[in-house]
């Protein structure tokens, strides 16, 4: 027997592009003709061969320089370094919570102010907002704060780049998604160099942060995570100046 | 008006890259594509509209570039390298139900396919986007859309063996 219904309508059934009406339809169509039901499955094992084919990709490393590329900034030559495994236990606990990623067009980044100076298109440094600013300068590691809007901020880790600049982790999350981002202490303030969307609203696929994080720190060289005690009396030396 | 899309874009590279390697077939040939979406996504930053989805927005510039260096080369599609494939199926990832052996056969399929069919199958089915999200991309009608992926996915499953014989390529349901 023909079919009634097209591929063309079976997949938009399965790819839930009908509406309720034709869906019941195709599905009554599909209970008592076998051979619609297997041309439905045969549109459903399809996508699913495709996601699993290319599933791996969203956990490899990002390489360096595409992360470069994409903050606008030129690529350190030659002097990437491995990156050691150099996070302890909880960060990468930290992480783990952070794993279910999306991408979100609105909601953090009005903390951030971009300057507009330098960059390509407009994108350049960004210094943090007052409020984020003050917290990057006296927040240990693993504090939960709260900001005046109802965020969570907490500091992830302490480190020092590649040329010795105090830099700090850091994740902002509200109702709209969350950001995970990298500050470093320049003369004046706090140079946010690097973030990214986190959160599950939005309706993003997941990805991997884990694999663009990573390929930063390398690009700038950042060292071992500093003890609290450490951290401590960096953030003190700062609000003593 | 210039917006923050350095963020964005950042988050974005990983599926970017999985976009670019699915409809190019080459892990070297997805990266630079990615790197030069970079440069231009951020060059062209004041014209993404706000509030749109940029995923389709770098998407469409993407694939924009991949179409202009296929027609530099003069070539129609992948070139694809089985070797090369194989040491990027990863432990992470590899579903169970999937040999190695199937993996390669779904890849070299996917190069396969037509590239205007390809790029609709990846938009859909790899990238998740909806019909019309699909044509807005391509810039091609709808209908348009929903007749290539629907062969593109009858060819996919022919070519790795998962029709159980049933369907032939353009054949009617019986």
């Amino acid at each position: 027997m023909t079919s009634k219904f097209t591929d063309e309508e079976l997949m938009a059934y399965v790819d839930g592009e009908v509406d309720d009406a034709k869906a019941a339809a195709i599905e009554a169509a599909a209970a008592a003709n076998p051979g619609i039901a297997r041309t439905i499955d045969l549109f459903a094992r399809s996508r699913l061969t495709v996601q699993e084919a290319y599933a791996s990709v969203l956990h490899e490393p990002v390489p360096p320089h595409l992360v470069a590329s994409a903050l606008g900034r030129p690529a350190a030559e030659g002097n990437v370094v491995a990156f050691p495994s150099r996070w302890p236990s909880t960060f990468a606990i930290a992480l783990a919570a952070a794993a279910c990623l999306a991408i979100m067009i609105s909601g953090v980044a009005g903390y951030f102010a971009w300057t507009g100076t330098g960059g390509v298109g407009g994108i350049g440094l960004a210094s943090a907002s007052p409020e984020i600013s003050g917290l990057l300068g006296t927040a240990p590691s693993g504090a939960e704060e709260t900001l005046a809007d109802g965020s969570a901020f907490h500091v992830v880790g302490s480190f020092h780049d590649r040329n010795e600049r105090f830099c700090r982790e850091f994740e902002v999350s509200g109702e709209a998604g969350g950001s995970l981002a990298v500050a470093c202490r320049t003369d004046s303030d706090w140079s946010v160099e690097f973030a990214m969307r986190t959160g599950t609203a939005g309706g993003y696929e997941p990805a991997s942060s884990t694999a663009v994080l990573d390929s930063y720190l390398a690009q700038i060289g950042a060292g071992e995570i500093l003890s609290s005690d450490e951290e401590r009396r960096l953030l003190d030396e700062q609000t003593r100046e | 008006m210039s917006v923050d899309i350095g963020y964005e874009l950042v988050g974005m590279l990983p599926r970017l890259r999985r976009f670019a390697r699915a409809i190019s077939g080459s892990a070297d040939v997805a990266d630079d594509l990615v790197q030069a979406t970079c440069a231009r996504a951020l060059a062209a930053a004041g014209s993404w509209q706000p509030g749109t989805r940029l995923d389709s927005w770098l998407f469409r510039i993407l694939r924009n570039l991949w179409i202009d260096r296929l027609r530099r080369l003069g070539t129609e599609g992948p070139q694809i390298d089985v070797d090369e494939r194989r040491d990027l199926v990863g432990d992470r990832g590899e579903p169970a139900m999937h040999s190695r052996l199937t993996l390669e056969r779904v890849y070299k399929a996917i190069a396969a396919l037509p590239a205007d069919q390809r790029e609709v199958l990846v938009i859909v089915c790899l990238e998740e986007n909806s019909y019309q999200e699909a044509a807005d991309i391509l810039d091609i009608p709808i209908g348009t859309v929903m007749s290539r992926l629907a062969r593109a996915r009858k060819r996919l499953m022919a070519l790795t063996g998962q029709d159980g014989g049933t369907l032939s390529e353009g054949g009617t349901v019986r």
